[in-house]
């Protein structure tokens, strides 16, 4: 298989993906009990009423029509209107997605320069103290649930120590007042934008738990990962000759050795942030962190469906994103790749 | 003779991974606490006693009690059962789903193989928090919503796995042979493929067996999964919540604690397992 046919072979199953996403959150609606349109009008509203409604949300069209009106709408950023708070859910998301972004890609890299890391230091020192440190400390994260080990943290370094604020969300109470003025909405770059270091402090303490709660099973599963792939690696015979030629120790492992036994690594990471962004949902629920993972748990709750919708189609087009660039990755690190 | 060499060198690779033995022992202790429950807890895991609340771990009350004054432990291991009852259940029906399509795409395959594998591409993109989400809406959250959503998540590696069994399996000449005295598909795949596929899928329901038990707790956590006053772990954590920011550590601790052993057991045991039978997984 040639590189372009794989190219437009992954394309196509990225957007069967998100057919399926649009299908499904296009269902999700018609198949829950009730009717949509008596959903959005209050309790004393006539049958008349409810089929004004009905005409005016299309939904006396036949399915096919409906569904493509829906995805016309999606594709003009229209996600509908949440009936609980009564505002544009695109809208929502605008101001609650960077607060996920922000948590979920800090987590990612995290845990990608970390579990590297530490699986590099525990194949060269295979059997000895610190590949058996990190072996139980993967086993642990991949074990423990990441909304438990954020309830102990934040007993030990809020209630205990008082070392690290509440879990307040993403500042503190107070703070958030001060600080209206925002332009990307990732609190640390709006901080380092602005020389606002106060703020920076602030968010950067609030950011600290839940970023290192969420990466760490991830960074357990890519430690395990790069682990394995640098004992087969460093086993091989190039290794061999580059270190017979002389070449420095350090530069074999860290450059030529690392750069094949990491590609397991990242055959996985368009995986493992799909659980990353499920992850983020117990998260945002355990830090009162104001992201669209607890939007949406919240929503379930009030029976609210349109932004529910929404966080479908958000997950399913992160995870074509990230896929996208992964590939594209994995043909940069090695171009012996030709598909 | 050759059958007992066999189960000897099971034996000896077993017991030569001292972690696996310790899954083991873990997972005995787990199945124990989960059958015994009822008659080995001191109080039922209903029983309020509002003069005794939110009391600290001590000898009459071990993990300490609830803001209902309910006794922690005997909540916990009752906790046991339900995770034992829905990972059971979930098992069983990702299994047969599994088995059946993969089976189908690997032996039959074509069109087959492409259709029922994209949906398998198509499930694993979304996380099964999601899939639950999704579930919950239409049916609002309850252990049904789990069972499904689990379900619905958990098929698709066994498909992968059976998909991948299958064609190996097809290769053979015994295969070849029967279908030359005239052996149907249907007969193939129920008496020659099922058989031999189905080790590895058994090994592998122990780690899915720890991820079902996680989820469950997730899943329960954030209110689409088991509903109250059900003893779930997740549940039981998801009380205590509020009460970790005032210091009543234990609401949170035993039943966080009791996931991750159990998990980890399952792990522990399925990883040994897997060396057994599949060496060329074993880990490096």
């Amino acid at each position: 298989m040639n590189y372009h046919r794989y190219i437009l072979k992954r394309l196509i199953f990225l957007i069967f993906v998100l057919i399926g996403a649009s299908l499904i959150s296009f269902f999700i609606v018609r198949v829950v009990p009730g009717d949509p349109a008596r959903m959005m009008l209050p309790p004393q509203a006539s049958p008349k009423d409810v089929a004004r409604m009905r005409v005016e949300l299309g939904l006396d069209e036949p399915y096919y029509v409906q569904y493509f009106n829906y995805i016309s709408n999606i594709l003009q950023g229209d996600l509908g209107f949440s009936h609980h708070t009564g505002r544009p859910v695109l809208e929502e998301f605008k101001r609650k997605l960077p607060a996920s972004l922000e948590l979920s890609i800090l987590s990612l890299l995290l845990a990608g320069v970390v579990g590297i890391w530490l699986g590099v230091i525990s194949a060269i020192n295979k059997n000895k103290f610190i590949d058996h440190f990190a072996r139980v400390f993967s086993i642990g994260g991949i074990s423990a649930p990441g909304f438990w080990i954020g309830l102990l943290t934040i007993y030990f370094f809020y209630y205990r120590l008082g070392w690290l604020p509440a879990p307040s969300g993403r500042l503190d109470i107070l703070t958030e007042n001060i600080n209206q003025i925002t332009i990307t909405n990732i609190y640390l770059l709006d901080a380092v934008l602005t020389r606002n270091w106060f703020f920076f402090k602030n968010a950067f303490l609030h950011l600290l738990l839940p970023v290192t709660v969420l990466s760490y099973s991830f960074l357990a599963m890519i430690c395990r990962l790069t682990r394995g792939g640098m004992l087969e690696v460093l086993d091989s015979d190039y290794i061999n000759f580059f270190r017979t030629n002389g070449v420095k120790k350090r530069r074999v492992i860290w450059i030529y050795a690392l750069r094949n036994a990491v590609r397991p690594v990242l055959t996985m990471m368009g995986m493992f942030f799909a659980r990353l962004l499920g992850g983020v949902v117990f998260i945002e629920t355990v830090f009162n962190w104001p992201g669209i993972g607890r939007y949406a748990v919240d929503s379930i709750k009030f029976l609210d469906y349109p932004p529910i919708q929404g966080f479908i189609i958000f997950m399913a087009l992160g995870y074509v994103l990230v896929n996208l660039i992964v590939d594209l990755l994995y043909m940069v690190l090695d171009p012996r790749v030709k598909y | 003779m050759f059958k007992d060499n066999k189960y000897k060198y099971i034996y000896k690779v077993f017991l030569s991974n001292k972690l696996s033995i310790v899954g083991a022992l873990i997972v005995i202790l787990f199945l124990l606490v989960g059958f015994l429950g009822p008659f080995i807890v001191p109080y039922s895991p209903e029983t309020m006693d509002y003069s005794n609340v939110l009391s600290e771990p001590s000898i009459k009350h071990i993990f300490g009690t609830d803001e209902f004054g309910r006794d922690l432990m005997s909540r916990v291991v009752y906790g046991a059962r339900v995770s034992i009852t829905i990972g059971l259940i979930v098992i069983a029906i990702s299994r047969i789903i599994g088995i059946i399509l993969g089976i189908i795409a690997g032996y039959i395959g074509g069109v087959f193989d492409d259709v029922i594998m994209r949906f398998v591409d198509l499930f694993m993109a979304f996380p099964p928090v999601v899939i639950a989400m999704v579930i919950a809406t239409i049916m609002g959250g309850g252990v049904k919503t789990l069972i499904i959503a689990l379900s619905i998540s958990m098929w698709t590696g066994v498909a992968r796995l059976a998909r991948g069994e299958t064609l190996s399996i097809k290769q053979n000449e015994y295969i070849i042979s029967t279908k030359a005295v005239g052996g149907g598909r249907f007969h193939i795949m129920w008496h020659h493929i099922l058989p031999n596929i189905l080790p590895p899928i058994l090994i592998s329901s122990t780690l899915s067996f720890g991820r079902i038990v996680l989820s469950t707790a997730g899943l329960s956590f954030i209110g689409v999964g088991v509903q109250p006053p059900i003893p779930e772990w997740g549940l039981i954590i998801s009380n205590g919540r509020e009460y970790i920011v005032s210091g009543e550590w234990w609401l949170v601790f035993f039943p966080g604690l009791a996931i991750m052993m159990t998990v980890m057991g399952l792990n522990l045991l399925g990883d040994g397992l897997r060396d057994i039978f599949d060496p060329k997984e074993r880990k490096l």
